[in-house]
């Protein structure tokens, strides 16, 4: 294993040691238990990824990406990777996941990182699909899968990967063959519960042939209010004129922290659309690089942040314009309240060449208390001159005279406030395809206002 | 009855009322004209309760209760309804939701039960009908991609769904064609009823050939200078604004 001698203080910047090294030192404790640990191959790319992690460690706020999302000071210290399973029920499952539990969907059920199959209903599988878990794969993994494995949209250091990659543990792998269909979702229950505090780390890998139509839905809860880091990767790789909506509730307690990286790939003509909503958690950094290598593709990132308390969320957007024709577009809308902290960094890079490229970015923030914060960061990157990009951001309180209006037809205070902070976000979750989904968030939303 | 005793009132420090008086007993339609800048939107705004104007002397009373010293969505449910000059955008915000809302606020304040939804559905259509909105005007998010007319006519459709009790229209007939004015003028005559009061504001005596006042009176500098019956508004389309200008100046 080649892991270096872990001597912060020649590294010459004073670093949150604690976190950075307990997490080496959980790594060194469980990595021979981890699924895979026979694969060499697979062995090699886990020392390798916390390696790799170790030469930095956590970002602090002078590293430009993670300015807003201080990480040596908000991860002050790293739980154990979950050992043993919770008891967790059906019912607690379905009751911690609210609305969303009512979705027909294929779904599979993790707590603290572990598939359980008593808690999923996987029922009919289509055709063309395959749906294995992480954990079966990595015990011998097929050639396609460490093909793809950390290979869809690589980000050179890019730390929340390198972790997950040494400490992954289960996900969903999810196999499309040429025109698959799913009528239903796949729906990914992450759940962590019991009473320690804990790490879990959850892989997910999605390749599609062409033409394929699928939704994936990943919510993230706890059962009991104990807390949780959850460092979850996700690699989508989608073929010619595949369309993939991925969909994210990330509705972990207030104690949780949550780190989370999406790697997408578009080929020719391919359509992705994700949908982000946040409610829950003490911190979130949720992270998405999408890469147009083939022409005429199409990725829409809409997200949706309802902070109070001292809850901080970030959503970071890297994309990456490698093809002519490609549209992408980021829209955020925070509605944060308390010491709420929420943060947009969307940048999007238009390659030489990637001509008519069409890309927009807005984040706009309903701040309603004085001691919000809403940190918006958009760039552009442009290396090619025939390209349609545009960006803006807005933050400020609600609107007087739309109250004034609504008040003025007999509605109380409350009820106008309600009204309009769900027009706001409304504008992003209209766009979700899925209708259940939809009305379950809306109502989410709605629960959260009152 | 409204009444209205010495009101004065100003936005950022500008003096816009200066010792308005007026009454309008219930059953009566009481109109207020005069030139531009002499005050009759801010009255209106002042008794719907915008908090943007500071009262700083006199009384505004509703049947007896002190109005200004209730919220918008008090007056509201107490009886007042101001169609607004410039109706707003709510854009995200579903016309029927927003009506269904308002409606059920009104009913929880007299202790009514919420309607169902078929039979809210049915109230709609029917007041709708009248007022030449189709359903699908409905579908719309609140005033977005409406018309001016329509906005208007969204306006009234409102009022006659909260059947307030003091009506204050402000420049309704603005902007709208004569089909539309006869259109809103039916929609507010089918309102008249002994215990509801109307305060219309216009600039043109247009629309009181389709809604008879009872009183019409002449705002200028933020006073009400003369008042007066019907034919007051026929000798104003004649003569103009010149004169109470004049007094403004």
């Amino acid at each position: 294993m080649n892991i270096p001698a872990l001597n912060f203080e020649a590294a010459g910047e004073p670093r949150s040691r604690d976190a950075t090294a307990e997490l080496i030192g959980h790594y060194q404790r469980v990595a021979a238990r981890l699924p895979g640990a026979d694969s060499a191959a697979l062995r090699a790319r886990r020392d390798q990824a916390i390696a790799d992690f170790a030469i930095k460690g956590l970002p602090n706020r002078r590293v430009e990406a993670w300015k807003y999302t201080d990480l040596r000071r908000l991860m002050s210290e790293a739980y154990a990777p979950a050992g043993h399973e919770a008891s967790v029920t059906a019912a607690e499952v379905e009751s911690a996941l609210g609305e969303a539990a009512g979705i027909d969907a294929i779904k599979l059920v993790f707590v603290n990182g572990g598939l359980r199959r008593d808690l999923s209903s996987l029922g009919a599988i289509p055709k063309g699909a395959e749906i294995i878990s992480l954990a079966d794969a990595l015990r011998s993994p097929p050639e396609w899968l460490l093909a793809a494995l950390g290979k869809i949209n690589p980000q050179q250091g890019e730390i929340v990967t390198q972790l997950n990659t040494a400490f992954m543990t289960d996900g969903i792998v999810l196999r499309l063959e040429k025109g698959a269909k799913l009528a239903r979702p796949v729906h990914l229950i992450h759940v962590t519960a019991g009473d320690m505090p804990l790490l879990a780390s959850l892989r997910n890998v999605i390749v599609t042939g062409e033409g394929v139509e699928a939704s994936f839905i990943e919510s993230y809860v706890s059962i009991g209010a104990s807390a949780a880091q959850v460092i979850a990767a996700t690699e989508v790789r989608l073929a010619a004129d595949a369309r993939l909506r991925h969909y994210k509730i990330s509705g972990e307690n207030e104690r949780a922290q949550h780190l989370a990286s999406v790697m997408v790939e578009l080929a020719e003509g391919a359509d992705y659309l994700a949908v982000n909503f946040a409610d829950g958690m003490a911190l979130a950094r949720h992270q998405s690089f999408l890469k147009f290598a083939g022409n005429a593709s199409r990725a829409h990132f809409y997200g949706v942040q309802l902070l109070t308390q001292r809850q901080h969320c970030d959503m970071t957007l890297l994309i990456n314009h490698d093809a002519v024709g490609c549209e992408s577009r980021e829209h955020v809308k925070a509605v944060l309240t308390g010491h709420a902290q929420g943060v947009f960094q969307a940048k999007v890079i238009v390659q030489p060449g990637a001509q008519q490229t069409d890309g927009r970015q807005m984040a706009q923030a309903l701040l309603l208390s004085d001691n919000a914060e809403f940190d918006a960061k958009p760039e552009l990157e442009i290396y090619a001159d025939d390209v349609k990009c545009n960006h803006g951001a807005t933050s400020g309180a609600l609107d007087e005279d739309l109250m004034f209006y609504l008040r003025a037809r007999g509605i109380p205070e409350g009820e106008a406030r309600s009204l309009l902070i769900q027009a706001f976000i409304g504008e992003v979750l209209e766009q979700i395809e899925h209708d259940g989904l939809r009305e379950a968030l809306g109502n989410r939303a709605a629960r959260w206002l009152a | 009855m409204l009444e209205i005793k010495n009101l004065h009132a100003e936005i950022n420090g500008k003096q816009i009322l200066r010792g308005l008086d007026l009454t309008v007993p219930n059953g009566e339609v009481h109109v207020i004209m005069g030139p531009n800048g002499s005050g009759k939107s801010t009255l209106a705004y002042i008794l719907a309760g915008k908090d943007d104007y500071a009262v700083t002397e006199g009384s505004v009373t509703w049947d007896g209760e002190n109005l200004l010293g209730m919220e918008p969505d008090e007056r509201a449910r107490s009886g007042v309804f101001l169609a607004f000059q410039y109706p707003i955008e709510i854009p995200g915000v579903a016309s029927m939701t927003f009506l269904r809302t308002a409606l059920n606020a009104h009913r929880k304040a007299r202790g009514d039960a919420e309607l169902s939804t078929p039979d809210f559905i049915r109230l709609v259509r029917d007041k709708a009908d009248k007022l030449s909105i189709s359903m699908d005007m409905l579908k719309r998010p609140v005033n977005v991609g409406f018309s001016g007319g329509e906005k208007k006519r969204h306006e009234i459709l409102q009022m006659s769904l909260l059947e307030p009790s003091l009506c204050v229209l402000d420049e309704t007939d603005s902007g709208l064609d004569i089909d539309a004015v006869r259109i809103v003028s039916d929609g507010v005559n089918a309102l008249r009823s002994p215990a509801r009061a109307f305060l219309l504001i216009t600039h043109y005596q247009r629309l009181l050939d389709y809604i008879v006042p009872d009183k019409v009176h002449v705002m200028s500098a933020g006073r009400i200078v003369r008042s007066g019956g019907k034919d007051l508004a026929l000798e104003l389309e004649k003569s103009g604004y010149a004169e109470y200008d004049a007094t403004a100046a």
